[in-house]
């Protein structure tokens, strides 16, 4: 009996505990006069704790200048793809959201109707904008014409590269700068392998990217059409009259898993490598050099900060300039937006507002950062804010951290200037007429590009890969992406 | 009285408090489980996001192809069986070895027993993930340690399906026999201890009472739950083939499974229309399997049959 | 029941003794590794006790203790009046299908055991939560979609079928109602049965995260499991060689490594691994309340 009245009582305190949970949160948001716009932004990042204080600063300064009342939410790195994809479909409503390749995939949700065209706000109320980022890029953004979102202006070219650690290369005289060929790198793994025992030579991991591994070339081969993992089709980045191939049947294609195999047999590479996570590897092990998927101004700095080591970048060919280079971070806004013109008149501002972006990345100053002088900030503070860079407009409008070179902007957009741009620049691919045979085909690819590696022979399981590809589907692919090439150029 | 008895046998005045035990629950399921059905018509529909499920355009079956058109359909549907069948014999067998052994002992030592074999059922995929991978890394690994110092080769283990063969349900059993052991052991001691008397005077020896008592008086429960797992047959347990297999590409002969294929075939496109195509396709022949056995069920033993 | 002294009792123990091992070793590692110095574990690989002591890992996972105090509270709060009400609404109903007397019993069977095979799936789930039940950040949306579990309806279906018709007659013989043969008579009589299933109740309401991280964004109803499980996933996410292709710095250093996981699994899972036997008899008298009256 006791018990039973103990469960009744637990029960009864429960229920106003519902209610002080559900009431919570909900107070903070409801201050703003009843003239201002809300606009809303969802956002990728972690999320801050002090986020509200620096948001009442900036709502401070855009409800004096726009009426704008400003909301970001920002979801988990790991949770944003599902939340914006949910929200699509149920059709919800929002004003701006980061889109891109690798985060809530930017062309499914585009071409399957959840943003708005934004040709003629940008015209009214993005001048500055349009002003600031070159024109050559805009076509990356562009489904059946129209522009589907703002690319925000960082570096927008791709070079890939190999960083080895330092100490490691000056004990056995080995200058990455001078590498010309494979071998020289291959030699070099073997005296780490020779002479360091427990050192793994090199650390190329993560399926889905292959170990390039081609100092030699000119460029990297293949620009990839429809992502960065379903590399099964292509165009060579040399290639002026863009014709469509299955790079799985190219001798480039073939000499990388050879070179690869190479790497396994002879302990360059560990032996399990794909299935690896690089970051959490490196930081337990001892290694002499290792991937980078994507080398930048100033990435020596950055290794430094992030794996504690010094090392010497060294790029594996030219950077280039393609679609997914260019729209790897964009801000959409929603097809059920309610304030579209408001909103582009807030993005404006962030591209072109220095006071405003640095604001919305580093916080409040003397709060989240002190200002270190010559345009650095230092943000070692006790309250610690910062939400990323890219996704806010113009990157090169950001305050310089400790590490930098004062010229890293300059320097990065030099890189952009050199690079190769891919006779694809500008030209997105629309899965929907083929998407099951890009389901197909992604998935038989994702198998074989990892298994012709163990392979023990290797004619036979490449042509049992090829084979497979061709009963999913790759040629019709094939012919539906040429096909809309050729529209593009048309109109070109 | 007696009228009043005779009523209730005819079902007269039992019937509302019968229905009102019932309808809570109906209510819910109702409410969560069967209004957001329609829903499903977005598996015939060329999903449009401005649009929404209703008015975006029919598709047909366009979206179900990419289940069908390789070769990998046949092994994904062949493993997703196999695996799922050999776990219910696997999984039932040790459970209820384990429950009927646990009630030979005493109360004190069970409680014990049963805390401890509900352990890893509280860790999810991801942590026995990595333990996993702590056993069986290539360079690192606890097993391939122990492989060098008896002076053996070293296996790549997330590169040999055949050794998944033993790994997978290895696993499977480890992280799920727990609760199913629970389940059974709860009603081996809900059973009425006058059968048990009964068969102490009879002189019964202890292997002949389980065999006698025990095992018969479960058939119903197993029964119920085996048919609860074929009516998942067809789903798989997805943190088991994708996390614990560290999604490693060289083991899919023998660990793929739909799920898995489904979620790498939509990672680029993310079509929800597609992946409501698998969903249905999934139901449907699960539906189908359960039907079957049920009525397989009826006719074997018509006292145990679920519906 | 007797006691019996008997040789294979011992043999008994030595079976299910080395199940128990396999079965805790792993939590011996788990708990070893999160309050292990991670260099060493870096260096070194797992080991069943700390070579090098350290409360690192607890640290920074309890860095801001406000909101995990407070998830605890929301998933303490969701767990068991989840699995109170949802306890009672299943059972009551499961003993309406153990009934074959009862014609409608076979229909509400298999409309119970339907939504097993055919579910709608994540979009048109989240499309009817958010649009017609408009339940979005709410802890209604939390409780309400598994308060009736039909795999365990028909699990407590299978402990109840176990009772004879006759004590069920007797009821009636008493002029007794259904409901109150229900509360005094069958639940009493299912007692280990209810409590098993009561206790997979609250478990799956305390391991879930699927239902927050779809429908709930206010920190203040963000339940544990959905707390821990972002701080995992975002490093994750962080780990991943695609994230380096964006380029953001980040101190990978500060990211949870394995002794944080591990960490993490033994926040979520302690509490009720040591309170399970207490949640069972908790909920078990919940159902049970005026049975004994009876």
């Amino acid at each position: 009996m006791k018990t039973n009245r103990i469960i009744v009582f637990t029960l009864l305190l429960m229920l106003p505990l519902a209610s002080v949970l559900a009431n919570g949160g909900s107070d903070s948001a409801e201050t703003a006069s009843k003239e201002m716009v809300n606009i809303s932004w969802h956002q990728i990042g972690n999320p801050q704790e002090e986020l509200p204080v620096v948001m009442e600063e900036v709502n401070k300064y855009l409800g004096d200048k726009f009426g704008i009342n400003l909301d970001i939410t920002v979801h988990g790195w790991g949770d944003y793809t599902t939340k914006m994809q949910t929200m699509h479909a149920a059709g919800e409503s929002f004003d701006l959201a980061f889109t891109s390749g690798w985060a809530n995939p930017f062309i499914p949700t585009a071409s399957k109707g959840a943003y708005l065209p934004l040709d003629n706000l940008l015209k009214d109320y993005g001048k500055d904008i349009l002003s600031i980022l070159p024109a050559k890029y805009w076509d990356a953004a562009k489904i059946d014409g129209k522009i589907m979102a703002i690319i925000n202006y960082q570096i927008m070219s791709n070079q890939r590269g190999i960083a080895f650690v330092k100490e490691y290369a000056d004990k056995y005289g080995f200058d990455p700068d001078k590498v010309t060929q494979n071998k020289q790198i291959f030699d070099f793994f073997q005296q780490i392998v020779d002479n360091e025992e427990g050192v793994v030579p090199y650390f190329n991991l993560k399926e889905g990217i292959l170990p390039d591994l081609n100092p030699q070339e000119e460029t990297r081969y293949f620009d990839d059409i429809i992502s960065e993992e379903d590399r099964y089709i292509g165009v060579y980045l040399t290639d002026t009259t863009p014709t469509v191939v299955n790079t799985l049947i190219s001798p480039e294609y073939r000499r990388d898993v050879e070179s690869v195999r190479e790497m396994l047999s002879a302990g360059y590479i560990p032996s399990d490598f794909t299935s690896l996570n690089l970051d959490e590897e490196v930081k337990g092990r001892e290694y002499a050099s290792f991937i980078m998927t994507r080398i930048k101004p100033g990435v020596e700095g950055e290794n430094l900060v992030r794996y504690g080591k010094d090392t010497i970048v060294s790029g594996l060919y030219k950077p280039y300039t393609s679609t997914g280079s260019a729209s790897s971070t964009m801000t959409a806004i929603g097809v059920n937006s309610q304030h579209p013109e408001k909103a582009m008149e807030l993005y404006n501002a962030v591209y072109s507002d220095k006071y405003l972006y640095n604001l919305l990345v580093f916080g409040i100053k003397d709060v989240h950062y002190t200002d270190a002088g010559n345009g650095y900030v230092n943000l070692d503070t006790d309250k610690s804010y910062g939400l990323p860079a890219w996704q806010f407009g113009d990157q090169f409008n950001a305050y310089l951290m400790p590490g930098q070179d004062p010229d890293v902007w300059q320097q990065t957009m030099d890189l952009d200037a050199s690079a190769v741009v891919s006779p694809l620049l500008g030209f997105v691919f629309d899965p929907s007429p083929v998407r099951n045979e890009i389901a197909a085909c992604g998935a038989i690819n994702a198998e074989y590009k990892i298994s012709v590696y163990y392979a023990d022979n290797l004619d036979e399981a490449m042509a049992d890969f090829n084979k497979a590809m061709e009963e999913a589907g790759i040629d019709r692919i094939i012919t539906e992406a040429q096909k809309q090439i050729d529209a593009w150029l048309a109109t070109k | 009285m007696p009228n009043l008895l005779s009523k209730r046998k005819r079902g007269l005045l039992d019937h509302r408090g019968l229905w009102l035990l019932a309808l809570p629950a109906l209510v819910v399921v109702v409410l969560m489980q069967y209004m957001p059905l329609p829903g499903l018509i977005i598996a015939f529909k060329n999903y449009n996001y401005g649009l929404g499920p209703w008015k975006s355009s029919w598709s047909g079956f366009s979206n179900f192809t990419y289940l069908f058109t390789t070769g990998v359909a046949a092994r994904i549907t062949y493993n997703t069986i196999k695996w799922n069948f050999l776990f219910i014999v696997l999984s039932h067998s040790l459970a209820m070895l384990v429950a009927l052994l646990m009630n030979e002992l005493s109360r004190r030592s069970i409680k014990i027993y049963q805390t401890i074999f509900f352990f890893p059922y509280f860790l999810s995929w991801v942590i026995a993930a990595y333990l996993g991978f702590a056993l069986l890394s290539g360079d690192r690994g606890i097993i391939n340690t122990l492989l060098t110092r008896m002076g053996r080769d070293t296996v790549i283990w997330y590169a040999q399906p055949d050794a998944w063969r033993v790994i997978l349900p290895l696993a499977y059993l480890w992280k799920h026999f727990g609760y199913i052991a629970i389940i059974y052991f709860t009603a081996l001691i809900g059973l009425d201890p006058q059968l048990f008397e009964a068969a102490d005077i009879e002189g019964a020896n202890r292997i002949q009472k389980v065999f006698r008592i025990s095992i018969p008086q479960l058939k119903q429960l197993v029964v119920i739950l085996v048919m609860i797992d074929i009516g998942r047959i067809f789903r798989s347990d997805f943190g088991l083939f994708f996390q614990f297999t560290r999604n490693s590409s060289t083991l899919y002969p023998v660990t793929d499974v739909i799920d898995t294929y489904v979620y790498r075939a939509l990672l680029t496109l993310g079509d929800p229309g597609m992946a409501a195509a698998a969903g249905l396709y999934q139901s449907v022949v699960a539906l189908v399997l359960v039907l079957l056995s049920n009525k397989l069920i009826t006719k074997l033993d018509e006292e145990s049959r679920v519906f | 029941m007797s006691k019996r002294v008997n040789s294979s009792n011992f043999f008994i123990h030595i079976l299910l003794g080395a199940i128990a091992v396999l079965c805790i070793l792993p939590i011996v590692f788990v708990v070893s590794i999160s309050f292990s110095d991670e260099q060493d574990v870096l260096k070194n690989g797992y080991a069943a006790f700390p070579r090098v002591f350290s409360l690192e890992a607890y640290r920074m996972m309890l860095k801001s203790p406000g909101q995990i105090l407070h998830s605890y509270l929301v998933t303490t709060f969701v767990s068991v009046v989840g699995s109170v009400i949802g306890l009672t609404l299943s059972s009551m109903v499961a003993y309406v299908i153990t009934r074959k007397d009862f014609k409608a019993s076979r229909f509400i069977t298999l409309a119970v055991f339907f939504p097993l095979l055919f579910q709608a799936g994540l979009v048109p789930f989240y499309i009817y939560v958010v649009k017609f039940l408009k339940l979005k950040d709410t802890l209604t949306i939390l409780i309400i979609p598994y308060l009736v579990i039909p795999w365990l309806v028909l699990l407590l279906k299978g402990y109840m079928s176990k009772i004879p018709k006759s004590i069920i007659e007797s009821g009636w013989l008493d002029g007794a109602g259904e409901v109150s043969i229900f509360f005094r008579i069958v639940a009493p009589m299912t007692k280990s049965g209810l409590a098993t299933v009561g206790l997979f109740y609250f478990l799956n309401y305390w391991n879930d995260w699927w239902l927050s991280l779809l429908f709930i964004s206010d920190k203040a109803k963000i339940p544990l499991q959905l707390l821990l499980q972002r701080i995992l996933s975002n490093a994750e996410f962080m780990r991943s060689t695609l994230f380096q292709s964006v380029g953001v710095d980040i101190d990978l250093t500060k990211l949870p490594g394995d002794t944080a996981r591990m960490a993490t699994a033994l926040l979520v899972a302690g509490p009720i691994l040591f309170a399970f036997p207490f949640i069972q008899r908790f909920l078990v008298r919940g159902i049970t309340v005026g049975s004994i009256k009876g």
